[in-house]
């Protein structure tokens, strides 16, 4: 059986983990927080998109995808708002305690305000395909693909140009290594964690935009693909956004070529293999490091 | 009426005697909370409350989550992680008690059977709790959270996929005793009273695990995993027994779900669930029993309201976010908040007294000894150790010699390099070379914990007591069998410390690491490595302190090895002293020849104006 | 005042009280004054509101029109999101405590029949369920659905492939519960066995958390099938069709279930792209049938207002299972209690119903299982015409051979 198209397919699914990941690697950086709500949050702009250029509203598409993005970029920055006010000093942990709660509310949320809606967003990009010839198979290469890796690649480039390069980056990386000090330098630590938030909740609502059209919709299981993009994260231990970038791919891809195996018993491993596979890179990848906190 | 006599000396005998009032301890106390909760419930099935309303499978459900809310509320309150799976350990749990009716039979072991069942389904449930705790043992926070919920996932997954048997076969479990299966109140009576005794047993269990050994270590962890580590504790053994604990109370709660709806579905068991049973959790703080009572009843209360209301049941899920917000944001849970409460005077009142009772033991001079000499033998034997971050080298080429029977005093300016060297000693950078010996028994390469238990304790300058414990329960868990009641009782005395009941919880922090250093003695190590134990003492305080400490190698059989700002201290207790400046020894020798030293002079003037 | 948390927590607690409270429109009221028949419904208010709201609205006007003899009927609606079986079994156990119910009518859940059929077994209570998905809907004697469910109907979307001429059609269906997978297996048995087809491939898979199945549709089509047929809710199957587009299978024809049938369906990007025919069999009557013009002058007059995204043919087994359930209570003689609803509704005395919406006449009567609804409807979308077109006729269980799915023992 050839198993190219699996893997090409499984590349279409694992670009969305990947920029899903990168941005929970960004954000547990700069703001000490993992986003267990960050995909919630595009849905919730999305589906706000959706009902706006569907039924007796028909705005574009193009508007309405602008729209999602600025709901999703305020939903965002509201909680963190909340974390950056009442838990500046709090561990990881707790920050991100705050993101399971946001993720409850938001997916309730979604539930009823839009629970019976049955429809899938629109895309932004063609769905028609580009074919290339190799070896005698046709590869099929998406334009949602492409821009989803791109948009990848782009946010990972960007962030380390910015971080590395600029005063800005400074003071970025200022705010989540020595928080108070940098707030006696006068740096905003709050207005930036704000926008780190703004930020990354519109560009997870911009990757909805363009989720693959073969992946449908709902509004709780989507949500839940936090659990994957996470994983993607975890092989860059939410440090390097490259490794969540490989990570999310490599899942993808996986779990097409697991889910294609003609025996259903095997099939059905496929979310156990990911994770088996997660939990091994992990304990590796992190042998050495065994202590909390310094001292 | 305060503790101190007028005199400022403490009667011992009286000070005993009064903090023992305020403390009581009452090891009977879970029993009968479990016999009255168990009498409450009982009597609440025959209060016709609402009466339509009432039903007995609405009184198992609260039970259930209560359950679930206990077994959870050790991994997320007790040992301070983030699980998202709990769950999962109840669907395992259920999946092989019905596997066990299909393919073993019901009744197959008299009509008790399913009591059994349900055991084997929690060991079930256990396992996959050790299997999910083993990335804890190197993953902390916010990882493993993501780590149970992949796991919750994947086994949603499984069980949508294979499906569950007792629904695959189209039967239901049998109930134990012959019980009918079904919903009606003549059947749901007999289960709900098995329920009630089932969960009265369970609560009691845990409420006595949380005092034992197993809970100071799940207590310990969530304050300090390096704390619990030189407790000679294992730290991935705290955690794994947390989590088994968890996991198996979990699997009870699915084999209650399973006594009560005799047949599992795969929705029931699905991870949102386990989000919506977290959240719960850190709202009502449920590692604390009735408020894991109280996060059952409203588990099932906001539902019978919301759809006395018709109003979607999904806007409880949104009302238990904005609470679990609230909760997360204000560091605190109903069940701490209603304690708070409940006691805020008497805290307020019982802090002050403990504050004035130590300050007046602490201010009292004991018999003084001269400056113990030791037994010539050498202990600690450090040669060449060397610590380096990146390029950085905190320590390099320190060598040193601590003799048996002796106060050795470790001293230098800040950053010089000295809890560096007590971290390397202790085991917590495994990445040092050089050579560590106690007592001609090679110390590099063994794990903290291990190293603890081979007879180097230490303490820390930060604040590694948890304020989940009592005082005792501390020194208990840090002594490590090593002590007696008597031991503890007499050591905590000797260092003018509160009473063995107190709770941490009102007692300063200065008076903490008193309380540390007790510990630390009373687990009669070889050594005892203190760093900066008298901060935050004063002038007089440190006197006596200084007392104390001479008595302690003979006393106790204790070597101490103190790092101290305090050059008065240092003065009135070390025999030899080590100084270190910038990682290196800089000078070595007995107190007198050290402190005269001019190079020792010259490093510390810029330093501190004491010498 | 300082906005502080505890402020902000008791504002978020007193707004959601008060949307909570915003949701509870006064009811009662209306001409029939007398004691009150009391029924019950478990909805799923997420996934499928549709049918127990619009019973309630045929309650309210056959109430405002005097009712059972003067007496109104009262149905009361619990919530049972999918996944808490809890909510579904005190739903039931609420309602079977309570003699004053009398029966189930318009009930609508993922797996609502599997958790509760048993319950009403023992209380001798039966249901009119208006959307029954799980198996224990169709196999079991106490309950009776409106819809034909999507066993009957996977087995009419395949006849329909095959009648369509496929000699290799590819099967890909998702199933929410271990069930369903079951009865899908049959399905597929019985049509080999009664169409002699054999399909090219059999993809039969479990939900999936991240809802992806191309990888099931790719290697499906790897077998050169000649037609799809495709098992799943909407999105589910807009997302195949997409993954049919995306591999270049843009002109093979599509057979999806009746979930699909929806208005917003046909305007679904992926199936607007998609060259090759489109094809449902409809459950029950469709849109423009005029058998539907008492539900339409019921959403007319105001007694039920649809939301935006409900589903036409779930609204119409509301009112199917409302209107059946008034035609049991017309036979009683004596007193309206649980035991003679039932007694009744398990006796031929009532049916069938012939109400057109149905193509077969329904009936509930005392089987032990009851496909009750047992025929359907074909609509297919031209390719790229966004609506769907009715073609009709009706498809009888009997002509496409249909073998009712056996439990297990």
């Amino acid at each position: 059986m050839n198993l190219l198209p699996q893997i090409f397919a499984g590349l279409t699914t694992g670009s969305f983990f990947a920029i899903i990941g990168i941005l929970l690697t960004l954000m547990a950086q700069l703001t000490r927080v993992v986003n267990f709500s960050q995909v919630a949050f595009g849905m919730f702009g999305g589906f706000v998109g959706m009902w706006l250029e569907t039924g007796k509203n028909h705005l574009p598409v193009w508007l309405g995808a602008i729209i999602a993005a600025v709901v999703t970029a305020a939903l965002s920055a509201i909680v963190g708002w909340i974390i950056a006010t009442w838990l500046p000093n709090a561990q990881m942990a707790a920050r991100s305690a705050v993101t399971v709660s946001s993720l409850l509310i938001l997916v309730a949320a979604g539930a009823v305000l839009f629970g019976a809606s049955h429809n899938n967003f629109k895309p932004l990009l063609p769905s028609v395909p580009i074919t290339l010839k190799v070896g005698g198979t046709d590869l099929i290469i998406t334009y949602n693909m492409i821009f989803l890796i791109a948009l990848s690649l782009a946010v990972v480039i960007i962030m380390q140009l910015v971080l590395k390069r600029t005063m800005f980056g400074v003071r970025l990386r200022a705010i989540s290594d020595r928080q108070n000090a940098a707030e006696l330098l006068g740096v905003n630590v709050k207005a930036l964690n704000v926008g780190i938030w703004a930020v990354s909740g519109a560009i997870i609502s911009i990757a909805i935009s363009f989720i693959p059209s073969t992946i449908s919709n709902d509004y709780i299981s989507f949500s839940l693909l936090i659990i994957p993009g996470a994983a993607a994260a975890l092989v860059g231990a939410f440090k390097n956004m490259w490794l969540a970038l490989v990570g999310g791919l490599v899942i993808g891809v996986l779990q097409n070529i697991i889910a294609s195996n003609p025996n259903p018993t095997i099939a059905g491993l496929k979310d156990w293999v990911v994770f088996v596979l997660i939990l091994v890179f992990l304990l590796w990848n992190q042998r050495k490091e065994v202590w909390d906190v310094a001292r | 009426m305060s503790l101190a006599n007028p005199n400022g000396t403490l009667n011992k005998n009286m000070s005993s005697s009064l903090t023992n009032q305020s403390f009581v301890h009452k090891s009977w106390s879970p029993i009968a909370f479990g016999v009255v909760a168990a009498l409450v419930g009982v009597a609440i099935l025959f209060i016709p409350w609402i009466a339509n309303d009432f039903s007995f499978t609405r009184v198992s459900q609260v039970l259930i989550m209560m359950t679930m809310l206990m077994g959870l509320g050790i991994v997320t309150g007790t040992a301070g992680m983030i699980a998202l799976c709990q769950l999962t350990f109840a669907a395992a749990s259920a999946y092989t008690i019905e596997w066990m009716e299909v393919f073993i039979g019901p009744n197959a072991f008299g009509s008790g059977s399913f009591f059994l069942y349900m055991i084997v389904g929690a060991l079930i449930a256990t396992a996959i709790g050790i299997i999910v705790g083993l990335p804890a043992l190197r993953l902390r926070g916010v990882n493993l959270a993501v780590v149970t919920l992949s796991l919750a996932f994947a086994f949603d997954l499984t069980i949508v996929f294979f499906g569950f048997p007792a629904n695959k076969a189209n039967i239901h479990i049998t109930r134990p005793f012959g019980i009918g299966p079904s919903t009606e109140q003549k059947d749901m009576f007999p289960v709900t009273v098995i329920i009630i005794v089932l969960v009265a047993i369970v609560a009691v269990a845990l409420v006595y695990l949380q005092r034992s050994r197993w809970g100071s270590s799940w207590k310990m962890v969530a304050f300090s995993e390096r704390g619990t580590a030189s407790a000679g504790t294992n730290v991935q053994f705290a955690k794994l027994t947390a989590f088994a604990v968890s996991a198996f109370v979990g699997g009870i709660g699915g084999g209650l779900y399973e006594l009560v709806y005799t047949q599992a579905r795969s929705e029931a068991f699905n991870p949102y669930g386990s989000i919506v049973l977290y959240v719960l959790s850190t709202i009502v703080g449920s590692y604390l029993i009735d408020m894991a009572f109280f996060g059952g009843i409203l588990s099932v209360a906001i539902p019978f309201i919301l759809t006395r209301l018709h109003v979607p049941l999904f806007w409880g899920d949104i009302l238990f976010g904005v609470l679990g917000i609230q909760g997360v944001s204000t560091g605190s849970n109903l069940g701490e908040d209603i304690r708070r409460g409940l006691r805020r005077g008497k805290r307020a009142k019982q802090a002050e007294a403990i504050a004035e009772a130590v300050a007046a033991g602490t201010h009292t001079e004991v018999a003084s000894v001269p400056i113990p000499k030791g037994t010539g033998k050498p202990l600690l034997v450090v040669k060449d150790l060397t610590v380096a971050f990146g390029a950085v080298k905190a320590n390099s080429d320190v060598t040193l010699t601590v003799t048996e029977g002796t106060i050795f005093g470790l001293i230098g300016p800040n950053g010089a390099g000295k809890s560096t060297f007590i971290d390397a000693v202790s085991g917590f950078l495994p990445q040092h070379t050089g050579s560590v010996e106690l007592d001609g028994f090679p110390l590099d390469k063994l794990s903290p914990s291990r190293i603890a238990r081979i007879g180097l304790r230490r303490t820390y300058q930060q604040d590694r007591v948890p304020s989940t414990l009592t005082v005792g329960a501390y020194v208990k868990f840090i002594a490590r069998g090593k002590a007696t009641r008597d031991d503890i009782d007499e050591v905590l005395e000797f260092f003018s410390c509160p009473d063995y009941y107190t709770p941490l919880s009102v007692v300063d922090v200065g008076t903490r690491r008193l309380i540390e250093v007790a510990a630390g003695v009373a687990s009669r190590p070889k050594l005892l490595m203190l760093d900066e134990p008298a901060a935050g003492l004063d002038h007089e305080q440190h006197i006596a302190f200084g007392e104390r400490l001479r008595q302690v190698p003979t006393k106790y059989g204790v070597t101490l090895l103190i790092i101290e700002h305090d050059l008065d201290l240092v003065r009135a207790v070390t025999s030899e002293i080590t100084v270190l400046n910038f990682g290196e020894v800089l000078a070595s020798g007995s107190q007198e020849a050290v402190l005269s030293n001019k190079e020792v002079l010259k490093a510390y003037m810029g330093e501190t104006e004491m010498l | 005042m300082r906005i502080t948390k505890k402020v902000i927590a008791v504002a978020a607690v007193a707004g959601v009280a008060a949307l909570a409270l915003t949701g509870c429109a006064g009811g009662g009221g209306g001409a029939a004054t007398g004691t009150p028949i009391k029924v019950a419904a478990i909805s799923d208010t997420k996934s499928f509101p549709e049918a127990a709201q619009v019973a309630k609205g045929y309650f309210d006007r056959y109430n405002a029109a005097g009712g059972f003899n003067g007496r109104p009927i009262e149905l009361s609606i619990t919530d049972a999101p999918t996944g808490d079986a809890a909510a579904a079994v005190t739903g039931a156990t609420d309602a079977i405590n309570n003699k004053d119910v009398v029966a189930m009518v318009g009930s609508s859940t993922f797996g609502e029949c599997a958790i509760n059929h048993a319950a009403y077994e023992a209380a001798g209570m039966v249901s009119y369920t208006g959307v029954g998905v799980d198996l224990f809907c169709f196999t079991t004697p106490n309950v009776a659905a409106a819809n034909n469910g999507p066993f009957f109907d996977i087995y009419a979307t395949a006849w329909n492939a095959i009648k369509d001429g496929s000699k290799a059609p590819c099967f890909v269906a998702n199933y929410a519960t271990p069930d369903a997978q079951f009865a899908y297996d049959q399905v597929i048995v019985n049509i080999e066995a009664a169409t002699g087809v054999k399909f090219a491939a059999v993809q039969n898979v479990a939900n999936k958390p991240d809802n992806n199945y191309a990888p099931e549709v790719i290697s499906a089509l790897s077998a050169n099938c000649d037609a799809m047929v495709f098992g799943g809710v909407h999105p589910v199957d807009a997302a195949m069709i997409g993954t049919l587009n995306e591999q270049g299978a843009t002109d093979i024809p599509v057979y999806v279930q009746t979930s699909a049938y929806d208005a917003a369906f046909p305007l679904e990007p992926a199936v607007q792209a998609h060259k090759g025919k489109i094809s449902v069999p409809a459950e029950l009557a469709t849109q423009d049938d005029p058998a539907n013009e008492d539900m339409n002058k019921l959403i007319a007059d105001g007694f039920v207002t649809p939301g935006d995204t409900w589903s036409y043919s779930f609204m119409q087994t509301g009112y199917l299972a409302a209107q059946s359930f008034i035609l049991a209570l017309g036979k009683i003689e004596g007193d309206i209690t649980r035991e003679s609803v039932t007694k009744v509704s398990q006796s031929d005395a009532p049916w069938p119903n012939d109400n057109k919406m149905w193509g077969n006449p329904w009936k509930f009567g005392p089987g032990a299982t009851h496909q009750a609804n047992s025929s359907t409807y074909l609509a297919e979308i031209a390719p790229g015409s966004g609506v769907w077109t009715s073609k009709g006729p009706w498809l009888q269980a009997a002509e496409m051979k249909w073998t009712d799915i056996v439990l297990p023992q």
